[in-house]
Order: C-alpha cells, then sequence, then structure tokens
C-alpha cells in the first residue's frame, strides 16, 4: 500500500463502485438480489416477534378484524341497518376489514420501519429497500389467516363465490401495493420528520371512513359518489368483497384507475426513497 | 500504481457534512412548514464540514491496514463511506470483492429472537445467503462457546455473551474485505485476544482487513500497512511502523496546533442533559489548551442539575492519544454538593504527564451509570518545560512524571541537598 498519484483504478465485473448517486430511479437490482435472502429474514424476524409472547398467539390476527367487525355489525348492521343485499352483515363487515387491515398495518408498519432501525442503518450497510418491503411475508401471513377465518365464515353461512374470485388476487394485490407506495414515502420522510409518525396513524383513522369498509360502496348517495370514487382505495375494497360475497358492485375502469394511481403511489415512493435514501445514515 | 492484487482503490474521496446554524434545523414536517410559510426566502446559515477531504490510496489483497488519526480525523467516516453505510461527496472508490463489515457488533441483533435464530437474521444482514450461514453455523457456534444457549432469547445473553456471538457472526463471514471499527474494546482480554487471532487468520486466508482502533498496541500486533488521517485528509499511508513514526511526529508537542492556543470553552446548549459547557483554562482563567509538564491542570465545567439531585458524581478523566485512560478524577464522595445550575471547577496542582497530546472526557455519573458522557471535544498538549527546576524537564522515557528530591551523599564533601 502506498501514497498515489490519481492514476488508473480498478476495474472488473466483481468491483463495487462507490461514488455519490444520480439518477431518480436508479434501483440497484442485482444488490437487491444479491440480498434476497434478507426480505424473508426479516419476514421471519417479524413473525416470530408478532407471535410470540403474545398470549393469544394467531387469534390475534383473526380477533382484530372479528372485533372490528363486531362492532360494525352492531353499529352499521343493527342501528343504522345498512342494505347488505341478503348476506349476513356480519360477512359484509368482515370481507371489508380483511381488504382494509391488508392495506392500513401495511401502511403503519411500513411508515415506521426505517425509524425504528436507526440504529441498524447507522452501523450495517445493506439495500435499505428491503426493510419496507422486508414487512410483507408477515403481512401477508396475517391476510392469509384472516383469509382461512372468512372462509369458514362463507362456509358457515353457505356463500359461494362466482367467477368474480378471480379479481380477488388482483385487489389483494392493489391494495399491497398502495399500502407499500404510500409506506415507503411515509417511512422516508419519517427519517426526517418524525411528526410523520403522528400524521400516519390519523390519516388511517380518518382514510377508513371513505372506504367502503363496513358499508358497501353500494349505499353512498348517488350525488356524493363521483367524489367518493376518486378515492383509489374503493375499488379494491369493494372488489374484494364483491369476488368473496357478490355484494355491492364490480367496474372495471374502478379497478383500472385504482391500479394506475398504485402504480403512481409506488413509483412516488420509490423516488422519495431513493432521494432521501443517501442521506439516511447522516440524517437519522 | 494499480497492480492486479488492488482490492480497494480509493481516488479523491471527500465527505462533507452541512451544519445549520442561527436556528435548530426543523425536526418535524410541521416546523419545517410553519418555518416556510413564515419566511419561504430564508435561507439558515450553513457550514460545510468535510470530514474527510480528497483522500487516495490503494490497499493490496491479504494486508491488514490499520487506519490511525486523532479523534475526529476522519477515520470513521472513511470506514462508514468505504461499507456503502453513507455515500460520499466527492470522489470515488473501487473495491474488489464482497465486503464484510464490522462496525458495531450486534446492531441488528433482536432481543427478543434467540441465539440461533439471530446468527441467521445477523448473517442475512451481513449480506450471506441463507446456505452460506448453515454452512458456518458450527463453526459460528463454536467460536462464540455459547451453544448451551443457542434456543434462550439473547436478551437474557450477559453482555460478554452477546458481544461473543455477535462478532462470531461477522468474523466468519465468506468475505474478501472486512472493515472492522473498534469491535475490540469490547469483551473480555481473553476474548479481545481470541478476536485478534481471529482476525489474523482472515489474513491469512488471503483476505484484507482495514482495521480502524485507538489502541497502538494492538494496531502493531495485528496490522502490516497504514493510514494516516488527520482533519479529513491522508497524510501518510505505508507500512505501519513509518505511518506509527508520522502519527508520533505529527502528535509531538513542539509543535502546538495554533487551534490549541487560541482556545474557547465548549459550549454543548443543550446536546446533553446536564452538561452544558466545559473549559480548560490557565491560571489567569482563560481558556487554553496546554499545560507545561507538572503544571497545573484547572478545567471548569458548568452543570444544570435539578434543584433536588442526590448522589450524582462528576467524572474527569484523561485519555493518551492512544486512547487510554490514564487519570480519572472525581468530585469527592461527601460534601459535593452537586444540585441545581453549578459551576466545577476542577485543579491538580502538578499533572504528572509526559508531553505529549491528550483528551479530557467528562462524565456525569448518577445511581449505576452515566447520566452523561462526553467524549473527546477537548484535545490539549502537554508541553515539555522545566516545571520542577532539575534542567531535565520531562524525562526521556516512562508515561507519568513527579518532582522528585534527591540526596547525594558523597564522602569527600559535605552533605548536598538538591531540590
Amino acid at each position: 500500500m502506498t501514497m498515489v498519484n490519481g492514476d488508473t483504478l480498478i476495474d472488473g465485473p466483481d468491483v463495487v463502485i462507490i461514488r455519490p448517486r444520480k439518477g431518480w430511479l436508479a434501483i440497484d437490482l442485482p444488490l437487491l438480489w444479491k440480498f434476497r435472502d434478507l426480505l424473508m429474514a426479516f419476514g421471519w424476524r417479524d413473525v416470530r416477534l408478532r407471535y410470540r409472547q403474545t398470549f393469544l398467539g394467531v387469534t390475534w390476527v383473526v380477533l382484530q378484524p372479528l372485533l372490528g367487525a363486531a362492532i360494525f355489525t352492531i353499529v352499521f348492521g343493527m342501528i343504522a341497518k345498512m342494505p347488505t343485499q341478503g348476506v349476513p352483515y356480519l360477512v359484509v363487515a368482515y370481507s371489508g376489514l380483511l381488504g382494509w387491515t391488508l392495506f392500513s398495518t401495511g401502511l403503519s408498519r411500513a411508515s415506521t420501519c426505517l425509524v425504528a432501525s436507526a440504529e441498524l442503518i447507522r452501523k450495517v450497510y445493506f439495500p435499505r429497500l428491503l426493510m419496507p418491503l422486508g414487512i410483507i411475508p408477515c403481512l401477508l401471513l396475517d391476510f392469509a389467516i384472516g383469509g382461512i377465518f372468512m372462509m369458514g365464515l362463507m362456509i358457515y353461512y353457505h356463500i359461494v363465490p362466482g367467477w368474480g374470485l378471480l379479481m380477488f388476487p388482483v385487489a389483494t394485490l392493489i391494495l399491497l401495493g398502495m399500502a407499500m407506495g404510500l409506506g415507503i414515502v411515509a417511512a422516508s420522510l419519517a427519517v426526517r420528520y418524525r411528526d410523520i409518525q403522528y400524521i400516519v396513524p390519523l390519516f388511517v383513522q380518518l382514510m377508513m371512513y371513505a372506504c367502503p369498509v363496513g358499508y358497501s360502496a353500494a349505499a353512498v348517495p348517488a350525488y356524493i359518489r363521483p367524489y367518493y370514487d376518486l378515492n383509489p382505495l374503493v375499488a379494491p375494497i369493494e372488489t374484494l368483497r364483491w369476488s368473496l360475497t357478490g355484494v355491492g358492485q364490480f367496474s372495471l375502469g374502478s379497478l383500472a384507475y385504482s391500479i394506475v394511481a398504485t402504480v403512481i403511489a409506488m413509483l412516488l415512493g420509490l423516488v422519495i426513497f431513493r432521494n432521501t435514501e443517501r442521506k439516511f445514515a447522516d440524517v437519522i | 500504481m494499480s497492480s492486479r492484487d488492488t482490492v480497494v482503490s480509493v481516488r479523491g474521496l471527500s465527505k462533507s457534512y452541512i451544519i445549520e446554524h442561527k436556528a435548530r434545523e426543523a425536526g418535524t414536517a410541521a416546523e419545517a412548514l410553519f418555518r416556510f410559510l413564515a419566511n419561504p426566502f430564508r435561507s439558515p446559515a450553513r457550514e460545510e464540514v468535510w470530514s474527510l477531504q480528497d483522500v487516495d490510496f490503494d490497499i493490496r489483497k491479504g494486508e491488514i491496514v490499520g487506519v490511525i488519526g486523532r479523534n475526529g480525523a476522519g477515520k470513521s467516516t472513511l470506514l462508514k463511506v468505504l461499507s456503502r453505510i453513507t455515500e460520499p461527496t466527492r470522489g470515488e472508490a473501487r473495491i474488489a470483492g464482497r465486503v464484510g463489515s464490522l462496525i458495531e457488533v450486534g446492531t441488528g441483533f433482536q432481543p427478543e429472537l434467540t441465539g440461533r435464530e439471530n446468527i441467521f437474521l445477523n448473517g442475512a444482514i451481513l449480506g450471506m445467503r441463507k446456505s452460506e450461514i448453515a454452512r458456518r453455523f458450527d463453526q459460528i457456534v463454536d467460536f462464540s462457546g455459547v451453544e448451551k444457549y443457542l434456543d434462550t432469547p439473547v436478551k437474557r445473553y450477559s453482555s460478554g455473551m452477546y458481544v461473543r456471538l455477535a462478532f462470531a457472526v461477522a468474523a466468519h463471514l465468506d468475505t474478501d474485505i472486512l472493515f472492522v471499527d473498534e469491535v475490540l474494546s469490547v469483551g473480555d482480554a481473553e476474548f479481545q485476544n481470541k478476536c485478534l487471532g481471529r482476525l489474523s487468520d482472515v489474513a491469512d486466508e488471503g483476505r484484507t482487513v482495514v482495521f480502524v482502533g485507538h489502541n497502538m498496541a494492538t494496531l502493531e500486533s495485528l496490522c502490516t500497512h497504514g493510514i494516516l488521517l488527520d482533519k479529513g485528509r491522508l497524510l501518510h499511508a505505508g507500512s505501519l511502523k513509518e505511518t506509527i513514526g508520522e502519527y508520533q511526529r505529527m502528535i509531538r508537542p513542539d509543535h502546538v496546533p495554533e487551534a490549541m492556543v487560541q482556545a474557547a470553552p465548549v459550549d454543548y446548549g443543550t446536546r446533553y442533559e446536564h452538561v452544558r459547557s466545559a473549559d480548560m483554562v490557565d491560571a489567569n482563567g482563560r481558556s487554553t489548551r496546554r499545560v507545561a509538564v507538572g503544571g497545573k491542570l484547572t478545567v471548569r465545567v458548568s452543570l444544570d442539575l435539578p434543584p433536588a439531585m442526590d448522589g450524582a458524581v462528576f467524572v474527569v478523566w484523561v485519555d493518551n492519544s492512544f486512547g487510554h485512560c490514564i487519570l480519572t478524577l472525581k468530585t469527592p464522595k461527601t460534601g459535593s454538593r452537586l444540585q441545581g445550575r453549578c459551576e466545577l471547577t476542577c485543579e491538580v496542582d502538578s499533572i504528572p504527564l509526559m508531553p505529549g497530546e491528550y483528551i479530557l472526557n467528562f462524565g456525569l455519573w448518577k445511581g449505576a451509570g452515566y447520566v452523561d458522557l462526553v467524549d473527546g471535544d477537548i484535545t490539549f498538549v502537554v508541553y515539555n518545560n522545566d516545571t520542577f527546576g532539575d534542567g531535565w524537564g520531562a524525562h526521556s522515557t516512562g508515561v507519568c512524571v513527579t518532582p522528585s528530591r534527591w540526596q547525594v551523599r558523597n564522602r569527600a564533601l559535605q552533605n548536598v541537598e538538591v531540590a
């Protein structure tokens, strides 16, 4: 090793180049691939943390939306008497909450994932994008358990889904994509501005009333509908319920609108993430 | 100088941090918004502080390189840039091969998870494939010596076990280049030796190690080469022996740096819970950063404590430039009323230190731990002077100095007493 005077640098296929990065949307896909096991490692960590040291364990995953559905049943089903096209209101509410919970827990967890691991960011290098992405496995597991319970409800009430079931994965992916896109935006901003932690739960709480969770979008008065439908979360939540129970309507146009919105949210998330990522270790 | 076995080459590498003065940076989005609305065109006074400036060097395969320098010389920043934790502002570094970094052992350990689960999680964080970790699993467990507690959550581990396991994971990575920062300051002596041995093995396997350390003895026993940094600039790169020589020349107290002559109190503002400012002063109460051998050292600290605070102890300690603590001074056990706003003065009449550069650290101890820990902001120089009036000044070897009285009996002459 010696002092040098700025002559040629090493080069080759395995050479990692460290320099100030430019570009708005340059994602190092090969690097993400190299670290692919970390995604599952983060996933496993969350799953274990979630199901260990809780008294009821897996039951919570079902219990949370079920209690929500029970409250909805009392408020909307019995007092406000929402129309449900003959399907028991509990099923309507639970299927709405199934989709909503996927979005809301995804967004909440993604938004805090960077700040919660500040120590890790300051001390170790790995593709930071894996932190928000790493919550997906646990999210999907929760969703699957909730889905199995939904199946139980459908069998109990003799509800047979039709061809609409094909739309179920589409709606699920939109909700997941939306949660990730907005979650990554929130997570990046939270590194710099800690009050994002208070804004997100508030947003989630208010958003729930603007989504067809405890009711079908068909129950929304017609004159509000055009504005109501601007919310890109309406279509996937409504579609998810429709695909399972047949309650509500399916509109390909609305779903396409949501898909476009989701892609925009994800791109926005990536751009903001990319452009704040370089500062994470310095600011967090 | 680009030869085929160069594994790290760094050109013009620079890293700056922006420090905003006047107003504190907006910490919340609401604050940022209000400020923008209040005055959209105001731009805060910014200062660009360079932690690294135009650093160039090459490292060849199999070298164990020690990064040497004072506190704040940019050593840790260099390692952080090279291990990609933070981005450089300018310049470029190229690294051939897989990089592992041990910036701090145990980050990423999840207290609730068991030792076994943490090995896999930590390995993945450090970039290993699951299959690789599985292959190395027995080695890791063997090295850490925690096999009995593998299925116990690591929150129940002793701190020693924790560190051993964490080091074991990182040190058994299949990497070509390993960056190590300060990790060896943890654990007991036996384990430290084991770690050092492991790092030597890593090098014997033909891998490269870049090591930041304050401990010269460790550097000397481990490293083959050295990089000397000062204020973010590269002063020397070469064999370890040369580099240590350069370092010692740099900190030689004959040239007291200008910054140390024109000193000012360090104002911490509200950076710490209780310590507000600290300073080292001379006999006239003026801020200084130099003291003669055997001279009087006076340290002033102002504290902002709660009105009723019991059992607090203020500690001043002095580290030498190798990071060894060589002197600890504490407020007396009884009778020092550390309460409310107080100005502390600590005086040592005759400082028993050899000429050289030293670092003052402070801590406010309460109960079983430090409430405030102020590290290394004040560096001072002990300069050679014939304070003791024996014509020698400081002696040429040793680590401490003290005045001495001698009696020389000479049969031919009368007894002579020499002061």
